[in-house]
């Protein structure tokens, strides 16, 4: 049984740092071996988007040049994530955007961390700047097809400052027992806060243009809002929770009929987009400005 | 008046999260009656189809737009009125298609009205 932890943040020795590695305790209490690293400490170039992965049949282009596929190996080789980030600007930093970026690649090849059990750790800084914090992170386990059976924000502003903060440790050890419970039992039921969306159990819901219908926009369940009581009611009906975003038939609807087809779509239109793109080419050309002492110091 | 047509291409499992809506021709007809626009709908199976673990899968990377499996539903009319209503209806009853090619042979202003109503009755955007 193998827990990896995860950090993806540039502080050593920061919040994040400290809450994956008390996690890690409470996996290892469990007894799992465990592993961390730090995301930071690798080279994930950004995805060109040129889909040459799925549309070239050759994998990823990048996949030699950066460490992309290793720190996705490294995931699929666990049986167990701890994934801890910061949360900056309402949002996880760019890393994790840009590992999220390049899993298109799994389209092209077969994945080990389907129903694998994950947990998310976010330390932040001040109260009300973390509405998206959960956002990348859930994403990218979604994606992986991992589940989610815990997640939590740390309050927690100052360096390092959650060694002396007991309630906030007891909190991520106990995330990491989870997590090494969830591999030993197989029981991987979401034993978090609940949230409004029973999919990745945030609580951003998108209201749509007919003002009759409420989406997460993260996993695209649709239902219904309503008042009960004063209180503001949300009901997914279950056909919706089946079909989210990520399951496996939607996964596969989305990619047999929404992208590869765009194949011969290319193909067809080609010609008249490749003669009618010659105006923006030849219309203002875009180069880097040479930077300025000022804007180096 | 130049006739506005849109094809509207829908694929197996729902053009939206969530369980199919069979489209059924006697229900395009009522549209069609209710809204004085002309409706069609044509079925092509792809194929490249298999059964894996007793689910149809198919393989649509190098098939072209019109062989792979869909509900085709054309709709035309002279009054873009009457077009937009038809349209909105379809799009409210089974769901906004996601892809630019997903009207592929439409008039432009038919895919571009569709484009509009996915837009509006559909979140999209």
């Amino acid at each position: 049984m193998k827990v990896l932890g995860i950090v993806a943040s540039h502080r050593r020795l920061g919040n994040t740092e400290i809450l994956v590695k008390e996690a890690l305790m409470g996996a290892e209490e469990q007894g799992a071996d465990v592993e961390i690293m730090r995301w930071t400490d690798y080279e994930i170039l950004p995805c060109e988007g040129l889909a040459t992965c799925l549309f070239g049949g050759t994998g990823c282009k990048l996949k030699d040049k950066d460490d992309h596929n290793y720190l996705l190996e490294k995931i699929e080789q666990c049986d167990g994530l701890v994934f801890g980030a910061p949360c900056y600007l309402l949002e996880v930093p760019a890393i994790v955007r840009q590992f999220i970026d390049r899993l298109f690649v799994l389209m092209t090849r077969p994945t080990a961390t389907r129903g694998k059990p994950a947990a998310i750790i976010i330390p932040y800084a001040t109260r009300g700047w973390t509405t998206y914090a959960m956002l990348q992170p859930n994403l990218m386990l979604l994606q992986l097809g991992m589940k989610v059976i815990d997640r939590e924000l740390f309050h927690i502003q100052g360096i390092s400052e959650s060694v002396g903060d007991q309630r906030v440790l007891d909190k991520a050890r106990k995330i990491g027992v989870e997590v090494a419970t969830a591999i030993k039992t197989g029981d991987t039921t979401y034993r978090g806060e609940p949230g409004i969306c029973p999919i990745c159990h945030d609580r951003n819901i998108r209201i749509l243009k007919d003002s009759e219908t409420v989406e997460c926009g993260l996993c695209g369940i649709r239902g219904k809002l309503s008042i009960e009581n004063g209180k503001i009611q949300v009901h997914f009906p279950e056909e919706q929770i089946e079909w989210h975003r990520y399951s496996e038939q939607n996964i596969y609807r989305h990619f047999t009929y929404e992208i590869k087809p765009s194949k011969d779509y290319f193909m067809k239109t080609w010609p008249q987009v490749k003669e009618k793109r010659k105006n923006y080419r030849d219309y203002l050309q875009i180069e880097r400005q040479p930077v300025t002492p000022e804007r180096k110091g | 008046m130049a006739e506005i047509m849109a094809k509207i291409r829908y694929h197996p499992l729902g053009p939206i999260c969530g369980p199919f809506i069979p489209i059924k021709k006697d229900d395009l007809d009522k549209i069609a009656r209710e809204h004085s626009v002309s409706i069609s709908v044509e079925e092509i199976v792809g194929k490249n189809r298999q059964k894996v673990g007793g689910m149809i899968r198919e393989e649509t990377m190098n098939s072209t737009l019109e062989e792979i499996t869909q509900t085709v539903v054309t709709v035309s009319a002279e009054d873009e009125g009457a077009f937009r209503e038809a349209v909105r209806m379809l799009v409210k009853t089974y769901g906004g298609p996601r892809t630019t090619y997903s009207t592929w042979g439409s008039t432009d202003r038919g895919k571009y009205i569709v484009a509009e109503l996915c837009d509006e009755e559909d979140g999209w955007s």
